[in-house]
């Protein structure tokens, strides 16, 4: 770990290795602030930095893959604070904590709060470099997932109650007959449901209408007898 | 009557006895010559007759009996016989017999009213010599007695006066005579003149008496008691008689003994002095001037009972008057002197001093008790007063006294020459350390004459000089070898021509406070190696706070250094940027150094070190090691710094301690704060005189009730770590720096500590 990895991201290419994202720095510490711009800056990230939490909560935050860096001590809202409020306001940012001393409990209520990673000061450059541009790519993949489930509810709110029904059943791996059974109807009448739920939530197969069940959330209904 | 009668019968008898010769004679010869009878009768009859002109009726009648038996005898015949036988005889005698009673009878009686006229004559005339007598008296009485008198009419009109009674108020009697009573009376006493005339004229016979003044002529006046009686006269005319007495002189007398009582009493009420009588048999009081009153707290208009006065005598002081009583009841003679209390309502004491002595009776028994009450709380109050003076005055020339026999002082003289001429006597006893002796030079004596050469050089310039010095202090051994310290002063002397006659002064052995000078010194220096102490264990707390304050610049420097490395890695490489990240490595690691700086300053220095210096700088100092911990405690810190601010003199480090400890100290008390944003507050600012105040305020819990000196003690402390020593520390520092450290309640809840610190009197930047 003492080489410096230059794989990724790679600032000497000139390139934007990680394009349409936004680093967020707060930290009261106009230096230390100063300094981590300076390096985010220097691989080529988009930084905004903040001397406090309630400056951030005044700005809306951009459609775009981010991450926070945040100083776990400040003047008013402290760091953990705002994670909570963050959460609170639903706003689903990865944030990296950063601290002069660390302590245990501190650290864990940050962990449980769903940081990305915890690092104390001094730290060395790639140890930040590395965190921020996992968390932007892990905010990325959020950002996809959420859209493609999105879409996927689309497509769900299409089906009919009885549709859903019987959907949940498939989703829990329940044969036609077994379906027919539950829901008091011809074994034929399953059939056509299924044949429209494949075509309504345009799935290829019955693995890939597996996927998107478990993607939406729903929960497989369980059988009343046996 | 009975000498009288005696003289009458001898006067009779001698009569008898003359007339019994006449007669005896008459018949001798007219019996030798032999007249007959009737010539015989006849000159008896003239003896009888004459004798009865000088002598009385019964002499006459005597001698006409016995004429009677001579003539018979001799001369009727028979002769020599008392037989008569011749008728013409017996007629003749018996003739004769009746005209000699009848003549006797006659010339008696006509003698006998003859007497009784001259008796009545006699009587008269001695009666009106006894009444021009009387009236000469009586008018010498009118005239001469020293009491005027007045007659006047009842319409006042004076119809006579005694010539005194004129003379007296410088008239003749011709010009008061007639003239109206009331000239004599003053304008104002008239009517009362005139009233008493008409009272006397009502009730005629009774006499009344008034006093009033009168007027003399030349217009003095003179006091006088009249006495007046209305009388009828003559014609029922009323008069009125009045006799007047000069009382003037006891109308002064009475008026010199009211004053004089007047003056008794203004004395006794001036000197609180109080006159009394006291009664031993009735047991009671006969007399008590009104002072007597006045000191027992009474009114003397009022009065009060024996019992009233003795219940305002304390028991004690009543038993004892009870005992000087009865000795005086027993000694019946010489005088008493006590002295007893007298407690007032009010609650004051009066301490009174009586003097008295008996009095006694016929009996030779004491039947009173006449004596004063001297009223002395004043004079014991002075006395009091003159007695604590004079103890103090005892007390303080003891002490001058014990100064003098116990100092370490002693004088010197020395001559001309800088000889010593005379040493105060103690100098030289033994257990006296002054070490030099007459004739020695003053600086023979000296131990440190060689090796502070410089100090005795100016010095023996100055006594060339003849100038005086003071506190020269020298090294020098004591009769017993040891060595010790001596402190000299001295002045030159000269006499009435300006020679110098050499110098006189004092010296002290101060060899006892050089000692306690280095002890101090030694405390001080424990006391700044115990500060030192404290103050690393106070970095010590401070460690977390201290690593972040390094921590920050030293991340800040590695993140800007891998920034620089980047920018040069660029392709083309980024030189602004890396310049610019280089600056601002070099400023965060300036940055950390200062931390460092600070915390080895307060960490290693044990020497104090006076400097002008701005306690705001200090204060700024202390803010920027602190910071941290400011935050870590959610506490926001309020700088109210007043800017050009007097320097003051004092060590930066021991007064930064000061302020990091009172700081901490706030942070604590606001730790369990939870209602209220948790605010530190520091001010700076001028304190009057001549003095800067730092203080440092928080909202915290405040000061425990009774706990704002205590806090200050050494080991007092609240918290669970540390020494308690903090604030002991603090105050010791801020008073070597000749200030002061207090703590009082904030206002807004919480506690302020503050010090003031002296300004530094020299330059000001």
């Amino acid at each position: 770990m003492t080489e410096r990895p230059k794989s990724s991201p790679e600032p000497a290419s000139g390139k934007e290795p990680i394009r349409d994202s936004i680093v967020f720095i707060i930290d009261d510490d106009l230096s230390m602030r100063r300094a981590l711009t300076n390096l985010l800056q220097s691989v080529g990230l988009e930084v905004e930095a903040f001397g406090s939490a309630s400056e951030l909560l005044k700005n809306k935050l951009p459609e775009a893959a981010s991450c926070l860096v945040l100083d776990i001590r400040l003047p008013g809202l402290s760091g953990l604070d705002l994670q909570t409020e963050l959460a609170k306001a639903n706003i689903r940012i990865p944030i990296i904590f950063i601290t002069g001393h660390g302590d245990i409990p501190m650290t864990v209520r940050a962990m449980k709060g769903g940081a990305v990673d915890f690092l104390t000061k001094p730290f060395r450059d790639q140890e930040l470099l590395d965190a921020v541009v996992s968390a932007i790519d892990k905010d990325r993949k959020r950002r996809e997932a959420d859209k493609t489930v999105a879409s996927l509810q689309a497509l769900f709110e299409t089906l009919s109650s009885r549709e859903r029904e019987v959907l949940a059943f498939v989703a829990a791996g329940l044969m036609n007959k077994q379906i027919a059974a539950e829901l008091g109807l011809a074994e034929i009448t399953v059939k056509i449901y299924r044949g429209h739920i494949m075509k309504k939530m345009q799935a290829k197969s019955l693995a890939d209408l597996i996927r998107m069940t478990e993607a939406l959330g729903i929960r497989p209904a369980k059988r009343s007898g046996a | 009557m009975i000498p009288k009668q005696t003289r009458n019968f001898a006067g009779s008898a001698a009569q008898f006895f003359l007339g019994g010769i006449a007669l005896a004679l008459v018949t001798l010869i007219f019996h030798q010559i032999h007249a007959d009878l009737a010539t015989t009768a006849f000159a008896d009859l003239v003896v009888i007759l004459l004798f009865s002109l000088i002598g009385s009726f019964a002499t006459a009648v005597l001698l006409c009996l016995v004429s009677v038996a001579s003539l018979i005898f001799f001369f009727a015949s028979p002769a020599l016989s008392f037989v008569v036988d011749d008728p013409r005889h017996i007629v003749v005698v018996a003739a004769f017999f009746v005209t000699a009673m009848m003549v006797a009878w006659l010339i008696g009686t006509a003698r006998q009213e003859k007497d009784v006229a001259q008796d009545a004559e006699a009587k008269l005339r001695r009666s009106q010599v006894e009444l021009r007598n009387s009236e000469r008296e009586w008018r010498e009485v009118f005239e001469h007695n020293p009491v005027m008198y007045f007659m006047v009419d009842a319409d006042g009109t004076v119809l006579n006066v005694n010539s005194f009674g004129a003379a007296q108020l410088g008239y003749t009697v011709a010009e008061l005579v007639g003239s109206s009573v009331l000239n004599v009376f003053l304008d104002e006493d008239r009517p009362f003149v005139r009233k008493c005339v008409a009272v006397c004229l009502e009730t005629v016979g009774q006499s009344h008496t008034w006093e009033i003044r009168k007027i003399r002529k030349d217009g003095s006046l003179l006091w006088v008691r009249e006495n007046a009686k209305a009388m009828r006269r003559a014609g029922d005319r009323l008069i009125v008689l009045v006799a007047c007495e000069d009382v003037t002189e006891r109308k002064q007398t009475e008026h010199a003994l009211r004053q004089s009582e007047a003056y008794l009493a203004h004395a006794q009420a001036l000197s609180h002095t109080g006159s009394w009588s006291w009664d031993v048999r009735g047991r009671d009081f006969v007399y008590r001037s009104p002072e007597v009153y006045r000191l027992f707290g009474f009114d003397p208009e009022q009065g009060a009972s024996a019992e009233q006065i003795q219940s305002r005598i304390p028991a004690e002081d009543l038993q004892m008057l009870e005992e000087v009583v009865q000795q005086a009841l027993q000694a019946k003679q010489g005088q008493l002197e006590f002295d007893f209390r007298i407690l007032l309502p009010d609650g004051a004491t009066r301490r009174v001093h009586s003097v008295a002595h008996p009095v006694l009776d016929d009996d030779g028994n004491v039947s009173e008790i006449v004596g004063t009450h001297m009223d002395l709380t004043e004079q014991y109050a002075a006395k009091e007063k003159l007695e604590k003076a004079v103890l103090a005055l005892r007390e303080s020339e003891q002490r001058f006294r014990d100064y003098a026999e116990t100092a370490s002082d002693w004088l010197w003289e020395t001559g001309p020459d800088h000889r010593v001429t005379h040493l105060s006597e103690h100098a030289s006893t033994a257990d006296i350390p002054a070490p030099a002796a007459t004739g020695d030079l003053r600086w023979e004596i000296a131990s440190d004459f060689d090796t502070e050469a410089d100090k005795w050089r100016q010095h023996l310039e100055t006594l060339e000089a003849h100038l005086p010095f003071r506190d020269l202090v020298y090294r020098t051994d004591d009769r017993m070898g040891s060595s010790i310290y001596v402190r000299t002063s001295g002045k030159p002397v000269f006499d009435a021509n300006g020679e110098f006659l050499g110098y006189r002064g004092v010296s002290t052995d101060i060899t006892a406070s050089i000692r306690a000078d280095q002890a101090e010194r030694a405390l001080r220096k424990a006391q700044a190696e115990l500060a030192h102490v404290t103050r690393v264990t106070t970095l010590g707390e401070l460690t977390a706070s201290i690593a972040h304050e390094i921590n920050q610049p030293l991340a800040a420097v590695i993140a800007n250094a891998a920034a620089c490395l980047s920018w040069l890695d660029r392709n083309p490489a980024d030189l602004d940027a890396a310049r610019r990240s280089a600056e601002w490595i070099v400023e965060d690691g300036n940055r950390a150094s200062e931390v460092i700086r600070r915390v080895r300053a307060l960490a290693q220095k044990t020497e104090i070190e006076r400097v002008p210096l701005d306690i705001n700088d200090a204060a700024n100092d202390v803010m920027a090691l602190v910071q941290r911990e400011l935050s870590s405690h959610d506490v926001s810190a309020k700088l109210e710094l007043a800017p050009q601010l007097p320097l003051i003199l004092g060590d930066r480090v021991q007064l930064q301690q000061v302020i990091i400890n009172l700081v901490i100290n706030a942070l604590e008390a606001m730790e369990s704060i939870a209602d209220r944003p948790r605010t530190l507050t520091i001010r700076s600012g001028r304190h009057d005189p001549k003095q800067v105040f730092l203080s440092v305020a928080d909202n915290g819990i405040g000061i425990p009730q009774g706990e704002a000196e205590r806090m200050f003690t050494p080991f007092f402390t609240t918290k669970s770590r540390g020494m308690g020593m903090g604030l002991s520390i603090c105050r010791s520092i801020v008073e070597a720096h000749e200030g002061r450290l207090s703590a009082s309640r904030n206002e807004g809840g919480g506690a302020v500590f503050q010090f003031v610190l002296p300004e530094h009197e020299g330059d000001k930047t």
